[in-house]
């Protein structure tokens, strides 16, 4: 390479764009005129920027900008904030104290999709690393083990999880967003049976094991049980693929209990 | 306490740019979920500092300036970033590559998005900054926090390393042969 085409470049560059003052922009184009190594590397800057140019904007996941009003009403009214927040542990108290609400199990694993599609729902463990979160809900007494299902094979990354009643039954709740999409699918973990559900939208059979789907609105919920846990994954997405994935996971998970 | 108002007046200018914004996370991060939480931390931050925002400059240059903070402090050390082009010997290849002008190939946005990827992050940013979102230099320098000049040879080069990883990427996937 020439010395004067190195010192050049930039300026090459700079013609580019139209940034040129005048006496300059004539040197350039005098120059451009006299030097074919001048011309090859002003045309192939010219090509990769054409092709930096033709990147279009990608979509962002639909929701998120509910998403962004939603956290923003939040952080605008943190008085407001505070009395949802006593009004939930006011709840939490009497949830423990009183007999099972009378809203089902599936209406209130949809509802969990709603509050954190809407915004409602925050985490008590923010983490993507499954380890930690299986860590941190052992300490939580809900008198099972939960078992943090890795959906990274599924496209699914791990946001955190939380501890709680669900219809007044010690509960699990795991969090995943769809790594393409940014959609979030919920996982929830309580002791019981298929026997505590109402009568399902549809059955499904997988691998010998019994599913039960929930048809709620936009939100779809799959039941299935694993020993003396009853398990769940709901989400806004495409129902057969929500049933799909539950599917998968089960069967990873039962597969040591049938072999006994 | 931020009113109403004030609300809806920061979501109409800046909402218009949650596009723009994911784009450039995906683009910085590699990671779509990584990228999410890029842009909701820009929005939250740049709600808190809405009063300091000046009416008449670029707001895209502004939130800009608070996502490159954003995602500079929380990937600064990662471990997941591409492979990188090597710039050292970049102007000898670069005259190699331009010898005969620029190959008569469009590449398609994936080859693109995969060829930018590999450029250091301070080069793919002034691209992406420049050339994509078409801020101006002084804009860029805003968001860089650098002088001008810095700008300019930092996108020259940036535009000679991209030139170089899109034909090292095309002669690799065979177009090279196809078109030669």
């Amino acid at each position: 390479m020439s010395d004067h085409l190195r010192h050049d470049l930039d300026e090459l560059s700079e013609h580019l764009d139209g940034r040129l003052p005048e006496p300059r922009r004539r040197e350039v184009l005098e120059r451009l005129s006299e030097c074919a190594e001048c011309r090859d590397a002003h045309a192939t800057l010219l090509w990769a920027k054409g092709q930096a140019r033709k990147l279009a904007a990608v979509d962002a996941p639909a929701g998120l900008e509910a998403e962004i009003q939603a956290r923003l009403r939040r952080r605008r009214l943190p008085a407001l904030a505070a009395a949802a927040a006593l009004v939930v542990g006011l709840a939490f108290v009497y949830s423990r104290l009183s007999p099972p609400p009378s809203s089902s199990l599936p209406e209130a694993v949809a509802e969990d999709v709603r509050s954190r599609w809407a915004g409602r729902l925050e985490l008590a463990l923010e983490v993507s690393d499954s380890r930690r979160l299986e860590a941190f809900l052992g300490e939580q007494r809900l008198g099972f083990e939960a078992r943090v299902l890795d959906l990274g094979m599924m496209g699914f990354a791990l946001r955190g999880g939380s501890a709680g009643p669900l219809a007044a039954r010690p509960s699990a709740l795991m969090v995943y967003r769809e790594t393409a999409t940014g959609h979030e699918v919920l996982c929830r973990m309580l002791l019981g049976g298929l026997a505590a559900l109402p009568a399902p939208h549809e059955t499904r059979q997988h691998d010998g094991i019994p599913f039960q789907v929930y048809h709620l609105g936009d939100v779809t919920v799959v039941f299935w049980p694993e020993g003396h846990v009853l398990c769940a994954l709901a989400g806004r997405g495409e129902p057969e693929a929500l049933i799909l994935l539950a599917f998968a996971k089960a069967m990873k998970a039962s597969r040591p209990t049938d072999a006994l | 306490m931020p009113s109403q108002g004030r609300q809806h007046e920061f979501e109409a200018t800046a909402l218009p740019f949650t596009r723009s914004l994911y784009s450039t996370a995906l683009r910085l991060t590699g990671r779509a979920e990584d990228a999410l939480d890029v842009v909701q931390e820009t929005f939250l931050r740049a709600f808190r500092t809405f009063h300091n925002f000046r009416a008449g400059t670029n707001p895209k240059a502004w939130l800009f300036t608070i996502l490159r903070s954003v995602a500079a402090n929380r990937y600064r050390d990662d471990q997941r970033r591409p492979r990188l082009v090597p710039l050292d010997d970049l102007d000898q290849r670069f005259a190699a590559h331009a010898a005969g002008g620029p190959p008569g190939l469009e590449l398609d946005q994936g080859e693109v998005e995969r060829a930018l990827a590999t450029l250091p992050e301070e080069f793919r940013l002034t691209v992406l900054l420049v050339d994509v979102e078409e801020l101006t230099y002084e804009e860029a320098a805003e968001v860089l926090r650098c002088p001008v000049g810095t700008v300019r040879s930092r996108l020259a080069r940036a535009r000679r390393g991209l030139a170089v990883a899109l034909r090292d990427y095309a002669a690799q996937s065979g177009y090279a042969s196809r078109n030669s």
